[in-house]
């Protein structure tokens, strides 16, 4: 089971959290996040990076037999992503559509549905497709870190740029951070979700992926880790024995949601050997899913992650309150 | 796309689909006509892929419009790789950065929102790197 090919979209504009600070009479602030310009939003995102999915992959469209596509901030509480990005990249017909969402995990959850449609013999090749951008309150913390982007990997069962070895996962009723439709992000004790649910459903989820695969922690080259917040990567990687080793984009572009996890694995692939294996951890509502991949092969999707992260135009609060649409028409 | 006028074009604009004279090679874009307006005989036309790149013939930069609109809001003609000539916005570009011969690129976004329910077209930015 492999990763076929894989695309990213990144918005150009960017704020910077001292800009941010700055509006609010606070001091610091270190980085960038991306901000969707006013016509760009979940579908314009993830129609790009499932096209350059497809074309990294070099397969038409039509062979396409599922789309799976995750978002937290679609807007609609009934609409398709799964049918847009079809309807954009002409995988019409004879398609499996599923939209998924509501808890950043759901990223992981699509990459299973699709292995599983793939190892059944139903499908030849599956789009998984994630696309967010993050609201946030004016003035709150999580302003700070709430970006935008989408990632999309094809996925198939022959030879491809990385190979799947397994998944280990941990699911609980446990939510954390949730958000009324409609509202802001909620989350009343950082500390609290942090300690018991991420850090605990992360290690059951990553101990039954090692379980799984026969692997140890130190085989693992880079670790990406996907949450609604950035920080929390860096934070449970020295309680899994990975310091040093997870890669992230958080710095430079804030956290894009459910694409949060794939744009750090594509930013990862591209910097990763051949035989090199990367892990993978997603958090979310509901628990946690790791999966490992095995590079096979170096290969660039273009623009690539790290092209896309340079090219920049940096806005000021009053703009991106205005691409926001939280201010004027 | 629930409005019969966004669905039926909503193909071509999703994914640049033109229709070209056989006769004369004129690019219809978004909708065939049973009439070709350059030969301007009865056609036959054929689905082609306009191609997502291509260069500004002319523009004009808006400055004054009625609340909706994002100004300075850029408009171009431009001249598709593949021989379609389209009219559309610019974006992620500087005013100043418009020149005639510019190179662009077709970006998939928002065009307007149509009760609630957002509908998508291409515009263009200027081809970077």
């Amino acid at each position: 089971m492999s990763v076929v090919g894989y695309g990213a979209a990144i918005p150009r504009k960017r704020i910077s959290l001292a800009e941010i600070n700055r509006a609010w009479g606070r001091a610091g602030g270190r980085g960038e996040r991306a901000v969707a310009a006013s016509d760009e939003d979940v579908v314009t995102l993830s129609v790009t990076a499932a096209r350059r999915a497809l074309a990294h992959a070099k397969i038409p469209p039509t062979e396409l037999g599922a789309i799976y596509a995750c978002s937290v901030s679609l807007g609609y509480g009934e609409h398709t992503l799964a049918g847009s990005v079809a309807l954009a990249l002409g995988a019409e017909g004879p398609v499996t559509l599923c939209d998924l969402g509501l808890s950043t995990r759901s990223v992981t959850s699509a990459i299973q549905c699709c292995v599983d449609a793939i190892r059944s013999g139903r499908i030849v090749y599956g789009l998984v497709v994630a696309g967010d951008v993050l609201p946030a309150k004016p003035g709150s913390e999580s302003e700070l870190s709430s970006g935008a982007g989408a990632a999309a990997l094809v996925l198939g069962s022959g030879p491809g740029v990385a190979e799947l070895e397994g998944f280990g996962s941990h699911a609980e009723g446990f939510i954390g951070r949730y958000r009324p439709e409609g509202d802001f992000p909620q989350m009343d004790d950082e500390r609290f979700v942090f300690q018991q649910g991420v850090a605990v459903h992360v290690a059951h989820a990553l101990r039954r992926l090692l379980e799984r695969t026969g692997l140890k922690t130190d085989a693992f080259a880079r670790a990406v880790f996907g949450a609604p917040e950035p920080r929390w990567g860096a934070r449970v990687a020295p309680k899994l024995g990975l310091s040093e080793r997870v890669f992230t984009l958080s710095g430079e572009i804030g956290s894009a949601g459910c694409a949060m996890l794939l744009l750090d694995l594509i930013g990862a692939l591209e910097q990763s050997q051949p035989n090199e294996k990367i892990l993978v951890i997603s958090w979310g509502p509901g628990g946690s899913d790791a999966l490992a991949l095995t590079v096979r092969e170096r290969s660039l999707s273009l623009p690539t992650v790290a092209e896309q992260v340079a090219h920049k135009e940096l806005i000021t609060y009053p703009e991106y309150l205005r691409a926001m649409r939280l201010l004027g028409g | 796309m629930h409005t019969p006028p966004v669905w039926r074009i909503a193909r071509e604009n999703a994914r640049l689909i033109g229709y070209r004279c056989r006769r004369c090679g004129f690019v219809e874009f978004p909708e065939p006509r049973k009439t070709c307006k350059r030969c301007r005989a009865p056609a036959e036309f054929e689905e082609i892929s306009m191609g997502t790149r291509g260069k500004i013939v002319s523009f004009v930069v808006q400055h004054r419009l009625p609340e909706g609109f994002e100004t300075p809001l850029p408009l171009a003609v431009i001249d598709l790789e593949n021989g379609a000539r389209v009219y559309g916005q610019i974006v992620e570009c500087k005013p100043e950065e418009l020149t005639v011969g510019l190179e662009v690129e077709a970006d998939f976004r928002v065009f307007y929102d149509d009760a609630g329910l957002r509908v998508y077209s291409y515009k263009f930015h200027p081809v970077r790197g």
